[in-house]
């Protein structure tokens, strides 16, 4: 907590107050005269019977290509090699919570994009799901079937983006742009539905904004006819290389155990070993009608990270042509009440987002604004992890490893 | 003419041909990467966005040239000069036909990787004196490299120079003009200085010093405007410099099967800068495919699996010239 402080204080001082290690300072640990800034480095001591250099504290970022503005890594390097490191996060919070408390129910999708900004379907289904459950709304079944399909779009959009910048993290560029071109077509079919591209205010409580066109819903087929294509593409391109495999085996290694502890879900957990999915194990809307495995590995390193996930989206194509082909008629929207007034009480809701168990806690004092509103980031705990991980890698392999994770700041920072 | 007049015109010349030679390696990169990257490259300004290049060295010519404070001043005024200069001779020893080469070094190869070593020192002192401490881990990775891969690239430079039994690089593409080229016998030290070429000229999968991703822009991320200009101006000489080397050595400069190397006019620079070309653009197209070693890993690959090969395969070319020169009884 100390250092929380210590971090929130560096936002309010300006730049003449504010002394921290500074990249072009000089090379040293000594503690900079003024503010300190990072105290509870977990400083490693070298072994005397080693060879080492002197140690120095290197910031990876905010203003780092890999860290982009919105995470501050600091790490204590011997050449190298990693010998301690301490997220400092906040660089994106904007009090969400605290704004969904002046909202109305109806009008709280839009932060829920606004926190988990590369998924924003799953949050703010995630806080639907919470507001029906304590509403006790009735949805009808096309609005689940229609949550479930552009959550399943997003979910490809959103892997891509974090497949993509991973090789280029790790030095490849044209995977990267290879993927956009896929995202571009999946981000063209939410846009046609919902209006937004990356901030889509669609799912609302009591189903959803708007029904498919045609029009997104031929292209979306259009897409799907192709997409195995394109992912044997992106294999061979990206994944098939020896240069990247060297890169991700055997580094970032997440322990079954620390997964467990340290409150792993989605892909993470699943690539340690933990063999857990909502969409299989809490089934919610259309999920206990599809058919789809939930790949799992127990290597726990940025590969068995990769492969599971590759899985994931080769099932979610497979996902989305059932729920196109399944999907039931009738209206996309419950009747609501001009004004919704939720019960005294509490839920929660939860949904299998892209990187992870993203859930909604409400809690409401019977009123048309929520009470207080908890928002679960998977990322979150996820960042704690790759916080442990980081000492003892190289400065090389920090990077993919953190790519790896792939962190999404809305979420942790809010 | 005055010896030192025709001396100044051939710096002259050599200093245009690297500036056309950057205008030209830049068009292409993108246009390369571009079409390798399912986008376009420059589209807008003139046919097919070749006249971009215009307003981009304008640009770098009238950008603020912003000094941080902390640097070491004259070492970092003084480091794109070690990056240019030594990339700017080797231009000189570079035979772009019979006579056309601005002078006829008998030890061309020597003067060329000796320059060429240079190169990583200015490298050092920019990441140095910069004073940052993502530009002092390029600058050291710089050093690494460097040391790693010069001496498999000399090695494997030495097989042509024994087969043409010259050091002189007009020499040897002439030797090859009657017999096969050299990248026949040379297959492995191809390879080698295929690799040693893009580690030297500090490109994707071997931009150590400048990996972007890990150390933003490594050894030059201090520095902007021409002095930049001029550390990238380098690198696209370098470019060149090592695709003519791999060009003159084992793909035999600008002499063409059944056709008699002296007497093809002007026809033998243009063949010369196809052949050269053709090699940069394989360098673009490694650049634009494989994603990036870790540092320790191209270490190995140098030390481990270059430096061995490197040396068993000239010590087998020595050797086994040496028993052909002895059972001809001729001399070497």
């Amino acid at each position: 907590m100390e250092s929380l402080d210590q971090d929130l204080k560096s936002f309010t001082l300006t730049q003449d107050q504010f002394v921290g290690y500074d990249n072009q300072g000089w090379l040293s640990l000594e503690e900079p005269e003024g503010i300190p800034v990072p105290r509870n480095l977990r400083r490693i001591a070298d072994d005397p019977n080693k060879m080492s250099t002197e140690h120095f504290i290197l910031n990876l970022g905010p203003c780092h290509p890999s860290t982009h503005g919105v995470l501050r890594e600091v790490v204590e390097l011997d050449g190298e090699n990693i010998k301690s490191s301490e997220a400092h996060v906040g660089y994106l919070h904007r009090g969400i919570e605290k704004l969904c408390e002046n909202s109305p129910w109806t009008h709280l999708a839009p932060y829920m994009d606004r926190a988990d900004y590369a998924g924003g379907i799953y949050s703010e289904t995630a806080l639907a799901h919470a507001v029906e459950e304590l509403g006790e709304i009735e949805v009808p079944d096309r609005a689940h079937w229609l949550r479930a399909l552009m959550g399943e779009v997003n979910r490809m959009a959103s892997h891509f983006l974090w497949l993509g910048p991973l090789g280029l993290d790790s030095g490849a560029m044209a995977p990267f742009l290879y993927m956009i071109w896929d995202r571009e077509t999946l981000l063209e079919v939410l846009e046609s539905v919902t209006g937004g591209r990356l901030m889509f205010n669609y799912v609302r409580p009591g189903g959803v904004l708007n029904d498919i066109t045609p029009d997104a819903e031929a292209k979306l087929r259009k897409w799907l006819d192709i997409a195995d294509d394109r992912m044997q593409e992106h294999w061979d391109v990206l994944m098939a290389s020896e240069l990247f495999q060297q890169r991700v085996k055997g580094i970032g290694v997440v322990s079954h155990e620390m997964a467990m502890s340290m409150g792993a879900t989605g892909f993470v957990g699943r690539a340690s070993g933990i063999d857990w999915d909502l969409r299989r194990d809490r089934p919610y809307g259309p999920y206990s009608q599809l058919d789809f495995n939930v790949a799992t590995a127990t290597e726990g390193d940025i590969w068995a990270r990769i492969m599971v996930r590759y899985d994931e989206m080769l099932n979610s194509i497979n996902i989305m042509r059932q729920l196109l082909d399944g999907m039931p008629e009738g209206p996309h929207m419950a009747k609501m009440p001009r004004v919704l007034r939720l019960p005294k009480g509490e839920a929660y809701g939860l949904v299998e987002g892209c990187r992870g168990e993203i859930g909604a806690h409400i809690y409401s004092d019977g009123g048309t604004t929520p009470y207080r509103v908890r928002y679960r980031p998977p990322i979150q705990y996820h960042l704690a992890i790759a916080d442990t991980v980081l000492p003892g890698q190289m400065l090389a392999d920090a990077i993919v490893s953190l790519a790896s994770f792939d962190f999404c700041f809305g979420e942790v920072d809010r | 003419m005055n010896p030192w007049l025709n001396a100044a015109l051939r710096v002259l010349a050599c200093i245009g041909l690297m500036l056309l030679n950057g205008a030209l390696i830049i068009y292409m990169l993108r246009k390369v990467l571009g079409h390798m990257h399912l986008r376009l490259g420059p589209t807008e300004l003139g046919p097919a966005g070749i006249i971009q290049l215009i307003p981009d060295v304008v640009k770098l010519l009238v950008k603020e040239d912003r000094h941080p404070g902390k640097t070491d001043r004259w070492l970092y005024i003084l480091a794109p000069f070690i990056i240019f200069v030594p990339a700017l001779m080797t231009w000189m020893a570079i035979p772009f036909s019979n006579h056309l080469m601005a002078i006829d070094l008998n030890l061309g190869v020597l003067m060329i990787l000796s320059f060429l070593t240079i190169g990583p020192l200015g490298v050092f002192a920019a990441g140095w004196a910069s004073h940052n401490k993502f530009a002092l881990i390029g600058a050291m990775r710089a050093i690494g490299g460097a040391i790693t891969y010069e001496i498999p690239m000399v090695l494997s430079a030495l097989v042509p120079v024994m087969l043409a039994g010259s050091l002189s690089l007009k020499d040897i593409s002439l030797a090859q003009a009657g017999s096969f080229w050299y990248w026949l016998p040379g297959l492995p030290c191809l390879v080698i200085f295929f690799i040693s070429s893009i580690m030297e000229t500090n490109q994707s999968p071997f931009d150590m010093s400048e990996a972007e991703g890990e150390l933003v822009e490594g050894f030059n991320v201090e520095y902007s405007a021409m002095r930049f200009g001029f550390m990238y101006l380098a690198e696209f000489a370098n470019n060149f410099i090592m695709a003519a080397i791999i060009v003159c050595l084992f793909f035999g400069g600008w002499t063409l099967p059944f056709v008699n190397p002296t007497t093809m006019g002007w026809l033998a620079p243009v063949v010369f800068l196809i052949k050269t070309y053709l090699v940069i653009f394989l360098f673009m197209f490694v650049r634009g495919t494989f994603s990036r070693y870790r540092v320790d890993q191209m270490l190995a690959l140098g030390w481990k699996k270059m430096m061995p090969i490197a040396i068993v395969y000239t010590a087998l070319v020595a050797f086994v010239l040496k028993v052909i020169a002895m059972k001809t009884g001729g001399g070497m």
